[in-house]
């Protein structure tokens, strides 16, 4: 057989078993995820970018849902008080599980680190599923943990 | 005369056995050393989608579907090594792939990323340094050297 | 302080009447190791990981983990996470205001006080304190800290503008790396 398409059947076989033992491996990454990632999308941004202080009056009104998507045992350890664990993955995989919450409720999610992509793709997820108040804090826990705002420890 | 005729009839039959068994050692090494590099990627492939953001390279969505092709194309090209099949692209390939890794990891180092090298994700797993880059060096050296012996190997 | 090595030493009893093995042990960067004295526990056996962080370069909050997975399923992952704070050259107490339930009244004054702490060893210089609002105002606006050394300043707060704000403090000192700090103070003001 000729070396090009050797080379291309490897290469295809790979992608397309990467892709299917990820779609039925529960800790895979989901079809679902990978083609959000490729949707280029319009300039225009389904969510909104807020500073850790700017989220902080959003808590202080106690308007909308915080959503944790960092792992389990991060939010066990602790988590914006009052706040909702959806680990990243499980948002993609499992979608069905998400809390039944109306569509114009406000959503703010966070992850651990200053700069996460993580929690872009998990915003305009949710943007796409019909959340029309979608918000990302930027600076994550770790600065929100750093300035001191209200956290809930896991009870040991 | 006819002594010499022999001896070096015998050298080149010894020589011949070397290159052989060189050979047989070198793709039997690739080949498992791939499938044991890809065993871990392909059982938590989100954390090898965040080994392989933490070189900058790639932002999340790259990531994600480099986690999902990258260790399907190790695996494969590392069961081809060990069975012998297409073995002049295979070992191409092979050698494709660690000189990847060597930019990858040169770069890493350049910019002075602290990061582990997301390469084989077992106990004692270095860091981004001069050893991580000789390693990577030497594959690529006994990879060019696979090439050469299968040449000389499927001509003989 | 930022540069200190934080040592730590996990201890491993295996309680089990079989052997116990440590597959792997994997820490989230490059800047902690974790180094075991064996990997395979006999019953009633213990193993020792010393964990060693590396601080430099870290200012703030940071969490590092030290996993540790075993090769019986049903042990599987431990996770390890080590939360530290390095000291900043200055700091503040409290680290941000919030009042609420507070009624709009231009006759009344709130006084607060904000604690700021040198934790060098040399003097600390603050000045030109401000706000971004007059509903809120500090004194003294300039004022040199001792080494090791904290001082109290008057916040005095007149709730004159309902809603829900954030005003700012600003300190700016001598510090290279803190020139200008801003102290978060929330206000929650109704009619």
């Amino acid at each position: 057989m000729n070396r090009f398409v050797q080379i291309g059947t490897i290469l295809i076989a790979s992608f397309v078993i990467g892709v299917a033992v990820n779609q039925i491996n529960p800790h895979g990454i989901p079809l679902r995820l990978l083609c959000m990632s490729l949707s280029f999308g319009s300039h225009q941004k389904d969510y909104v970018e807020t500073s850790v202080d700017s989220t902080l009056l959003l808590f202080f009104q106690g308007s909308g849902l915080f959503i944790d998507i960092r792992s389990e045992q991060d939010y066990n350890i602790d988590h914006i008080k009052g706040a909702v664990s959806i680990p990243f993955f499980e948002l993609f995989r499992h979608p069905e599980n998400f809390p039944k919450i109306d569509s114009t409720s406000t959503l703010i999610v966070y992850d651990y680190h200053l700069n996460s992509n993580r929690a872009f793709l998990s915003a305009r997820f949710l943007a796409n599923r019909g959340f029309k108040n979608v918000t990302v804090m930027r600076g994550g826990f770790i600065e929100w943990l750093d300035k001191g705002y209200p956290v809930e420890r896991h009870k040991r | 005369m006819a002594r010499q005729g022999i001896s070096s009839r015998e050298a080149q039959k010894v020589k011949n056995r070397l290159i052989k068994w060189t050979y047989l050692l070198l793709r039997i090494g690739f080949g498992s050393l791939l499938i044991y590099a890809s065993i871990y990627k392909i059982g938590s492939p989100f954390e090898f989608a965040e080994a392989v953001e933490n070189y900058r390279i790639f932002g999340t969505d790259l990531s994600l579907w480099t986690a999902v092709f990258i260790p399907y194309l190790e695996a494969i090209i590392g069961f081809a090594l060990l069975s012998g099949l297409w073995s002049e692209t295979v070992v191409l390939l092979n050698a494709v792939l660690m000189f990847l890794f060597l930019i990858l990891v040169i770069q890493a180092y350049i910019r002075g990323l602290d990061i582990r090298c997301g390469c084989f994700f077992a106990e004692g797993e270095s860091r981004i340094g001069l050893l991580k880059i000789f390693e990577n060096v030497l594959f690529v050296v006994l990879s060019i050297s696979l090439i050469k012996l299968n040449k000389i190997v499927k001509h003989s | 302080m930022e540069g200190t090595v934080i040592t730590d030493t996990i201890r491993f009893i295996n309680t089990t009447s079989k052997e116990v093995i440590i597959s792997y042990i994997r820490t989230s960067c490059g800047c902690s190791v974790a180094d075991i004295d064996k990997n395979r526990i006999a019953p009633l056996d213990t193993a020792e990981i010393r964990v060693t962080i590396d601080t430099r370069g870290f200012r703030g909050t940071h969490r590092k983990d030290v996993k540790v997975a075993f090769a019986d399923r049903n042990i599987g992952v431990k996770k390890f996470v080590y939360q530290f704070t390095t000291y900043r050259p200055m700091e503040h107490q409290p680290k941000y205001f919030y009042l609420k339930n507070i009624r709009v009244n231009p006759d009344t004054t709130i006084t607060l006080v904000l604690r700021i702490i040198n934790n060098q060893k040399k003097s600390l210089k603050i000045f030109n304190l401000h706000t971004n609002n007059k509903m809120v105002r500090v004194l003294p606006t300039e004022m040199e800290i001792k080494p090791e050394r904290s001082k109290l300043l008057t916040i005095n707060f007149t709730p004159v503008e309902k809603g829900l704000k954030i005003i700012y403090i600003w300190i700016e000192t001598d510090i290279k790396t803190m020139q200008k700090i801003a102290v978060p103070f929330y206000t929650q003001i109704g009619e």
